[in-house]
């Protein structure tokens, strides 16, 4: 019993492997393709930190202050000034072309205000319809600025005669230290690649099922793919996707070494539960790439559910904007996503190196993606014997 | 022009009889105006939960407490003992970040100490991450203010000069364009356009590789009798007048409903529009001729949507992408129609400055247009070789 089993499936297996081969799309989809799109997402933030954002400067002032604080804001790592203009609404022009992302307008008698403790007010206009960038540079400028102040505050007090130990308690009384945990660096690599690329993932792992099913039925080829299982449609579907399953789990090992391994991003958890989790976020999204199909038993058709399905994936994960705060109708389609929980486990291991008891509801719940298998395989049998019937 | 005339109706008819293209236009254009704006319709996240880790436990402590828990940014959702459980508390997912407070935090402040707050906020999570550090640091911020204030009015005497003193010098950080920092704001205008390329280059590919796939069949379709400029053109009017209809939809009615920005003229919207859709059409029947099975067209387009989106300019700057992918996105329509769109609509730009944008797109119809056309001439001459 179990060993026609297994013969079935090789046998299965053994006629995949040649379809695949015969098919230049197919081989390509399921060998360098996915890995070529997974290395354009990682080269377009390859960057990582961004530098040298671009910001004009307006200065009304032309004193040696205001130069000072231009020179600070150049200073500044992530920005960069590139021009000086003369009037805001210079400014306003050069952020609409999108040539810079900010205008910073230094008043007119801004260093005779701060001699005379009147406290001159800077404006920095930046431009939030690129909110990612736009929150880079605010920030940005908003320490530049801190550093200036106390710079200048510091300078005054002990004009005045302060005791130098004193000086930084009078200058701020409270300091507040940030500290940036699980992504020290604060790099957008392990933070928006990290979250891009199994998204795309997923998408080559529901494609490719829905291609190599879908294929069978176009063609009218059902008949010798369910012969090498001797009509058994369990082993006739495990047999199909037993090759993807193994190149997708190739995949994910690709780029979880490409990132944890050749690009060495810190790596706090466990390989051995880290590829656990990649054969339970693969099987789980054949499964439900299974069901879609199992919907028309069309393959065009279904590519474009599987589309509809997977494409936007990657806003619903959670990682750019929190899960907390969307509604609920967008929390059940998240929860509805194999990538989601996939992509929550990822994190506990990778970043908070969880242990095996913590990961268990995240993996409990890509298990029960594998029950679609289940009503998959029984429609395809029903379908089967209907066909068989006509016959 | 009779000739013409009966190619549209052709088109028109092979459009409506694919139910592949009708899924994707109709089915797809609806359900992703849905379901890609979903997930941002609160805009901005806030009240991301965190612990403190009161080590003072004084009165100024259960000020600043207070005051963080002011903040729309921060909600806290409790106390705890140690780094470390709050650190196994972000580990279960429960909080985002803490706030330790140092013992003491009284006494040195009235000595005039300097204190240090810290700050531990997960950043797995930017986007939570940056909300806490600036719901914190402006909370920690208003203290350190009254603190100096306070101060300087025992040393001065005059609450007025104390209060202009706290600061040498202050910034008025000013969001313009999208003043909330809303998502929606930011993602939806652009994400719409790539919506409306990818579906209109997945439809136009179903189209010619289906028919590719009838002419392997030997069947003698209109497609490989008609002229191919003649057939570009009616193509290209029956997918324009369609996608007029659903950019109607988009940039109409659906921006309007998600109370996005929309700043230009519609005049100055369509002046972009069209040649954008152009392009896009040239450029999808150029693809169809590449692709064998109709279902390829739809993968294709899949697949690159995510790096189309992200090369394109308003997620990553541009000066941070390497040349050899800015170069290469600027073959999509995509790229000029989003940088271009997103100036006029959302940062209300006067057309003259995206007429560089609507001449890019100009360029890319007519190079595109001649592209399909040799296309479908040299697979016309294919198929009817294959006849005799």
């Amino acid at each position: 019993m179990m060993s026609s089993f297994i013969r079935q499936i090789k046998a299965v297996w053994k006629r995949e492997n040649s379809l695949i081969l015969a098919s230049k799309w197919q081989l390509s989809l399921v060998t360098w393709l996915p890995i070529a799109c997974m290395l354009l997402v990682y080269a377009i933030f390859s960057q990582g930190i961004p530098r040298d954002l671009a910001v004009a400067v307006v200065d009304q002032d032309h004193s040696q202050s205001s130069r000072s604080l231009v020179r600070f804001i150049d200073a500044n790592p992530a920005l960069a000034v590139t021009s000086q203009l003369t009037n805001l609404a210079e400014g306003k022009a050069l952020m609409q072309r999108g040539e810079v992302y900010a205008v910073v307008q230094i008043p007119r008698g801004f260093e005779k205000q701060i001699y005379l403790a009147m406290t001159p007010e800077v404006s920095t206009f930046y431009n939030a319809q690129y909110v990612l960038i736009g929150k880079l540079v605010s920030s940005n400028m908003a320490k530049t600025f801190a550093t200036f102040t106390a710079q200048i505050d510091a300078v005054k007090t002990l004009a005045t005669g302060g005791h130098i130990a004193l000086i930084k308690g009078a200058v701020a009384p409270i300091s507040t230290q940030v500290n940036p945990l699980y992504n020290v660096s604060t790099n957008y690599v392990p933070f928006l690649v990290m979250a891009a690329v199994p998204a795309l993932w997923q998408i080559f792992i529901l494609v490719s099922v829905l291609l190599a099913f879908g294929s069978e039925y176009k063609n009218n080829s059902q008949a010798s793919w369910f012969q090498r299982a001797d009509g058994v449609v369990t082993s006739a579907v495990i047999g199909k996707l037993l090759p993807y399953t193994l190149l997708s789990i190739v995949h994910g090992l690709l780029f979880l070494s490409f990132f944890y391994g050749y690009l060495s991003m810190p790596m706090q958890g466990n390989w051995g539960y880290l590829f656990l989790i990649l054969v339970m976020g693969v099987l789980a999204g054949q499964a439900v790439a299974l069901f879609i199909f199992t919907l028309t038993m069309n393959l065009t058709q279904a590519i474009s559910m599987g589309a509809a399905y997977s494409a936007p994936a990657f806003a619903f994960i959670g990682v750019t904007f929190p899960a907390e705060s969307m509604p609920v109708l967008a929390q059940v389609w998240r929860a509805l996503l194999p990538i989601t929980h996939y992509m929550q486990l990822q994190i506990g291991q990778v970043n908070y190196g969880q242990s095996f008891t913590m990961l268990l509801p995240e993996l409990l719940a890509l298990g029960l993606f594998t029950l679609t298998f289940v009503i998959a395989v029984l429609r395809i049998k029903s379908h089967h014997s209907v066909g068989l019937a006509d016959e | 022009m009779n000739k013409f005339l009966a190619l549209v109706v052709l088109e028109i008819k092979s459009v409506f009889a694919d139910r592949s293209i009708l899924l994707t236009m109709f089915g797809g254009i609806i359900m992703y105006s849905i379901l890609y704006p979903l997930p941002y319709s609160q805009q901005v996240s806030r009240d991301a939960e965190i612990v403190i880790i009161d080590y003072d436990r004084s009165s100024v402590s259960r000020e600043l407490i207070r005051m963080v828990n002011a903040t729309p940014d921060a909600h806290i959702a409790g106390q705890v003992d140690s780094v470390g459980d709050a650190e196994a508390l972000i580990e279960q997912g429960v909080i985002k970040g803490f706030l330790v407070i140092p013992q003491h935090f009284r006494r040195d402040l009235l000595m005039e100490k300097p204190v240090t707050l810290s700050l531990g906020g997960d950043a797995s999570y930017f986007m939570t991450y940056s909300t806490i550090t600036s719901g914190i640091l402006k909370a920690g911020g208003t203290l350190s203010a009254q603190i100096k204030v306070a101060r300087l009015t025992v040393d001065t005497e005059s609450m007025l000069l104390a209060k202009a003193q706290w600061q040498p010098a202050s910034l008025n950080l000013q969001p313009v364009f999208n003043q909330v920092n809303g998502y929606l704001d930011y993602v939806v205008p652009a994400v719409f356009i790539l919506i409306l390329q990818q579906t209109l280059l997945i439809v136009s590919g179903i189209l010619s590789a289906s028919q590719n796939e009838r002419s392997r069949a030997k069947e003698q379709g209109y497609w490989l009798t008609a002229s191919p400029t003649l057939l570009l053109l009616a193509r290209g009017l029956v997918f324009l007048g369609l996608y007029l209809v659903f950019s109607l939809y988009y940039f109409g009615f659906a921006l309007d409903v998600y109370g996005v920005n929309r700043l230009a003229a519609a005049w100055d919207i369509l002046k972009l529009l069209v040649p954008f859709l152009l392009a896009v059409v040239c450029l999808g029947v150029a693809l169809g001729q590449l692709y064998n099975q109709a279902e390829t067209a739809t993968q294709v387009i899949l697949f690159s949507s995510m790096p189309v989106l992200f090369s394109s300019g308003f997620i990553w700057p541009i000066s941070e992408i390497p040349t050899w992918l800015v170069a290469i996105s600027q073959l999509f329509p995509s790229t000029a129609a989003i940088q271009g769109l997103l100036q006029l609509n959302q940062m209300g730009a006067e057309f003259e400055v995206v007429s560089n944008f609507q001449i890019q797109l100009l360029i890319q119809a007519f190079a595109y247009g001649v592209l399909a056309i040799i296309l479908l001439a040299y697979k016309q001459r294919q198929y009817r070789l294959n006849m005799t």
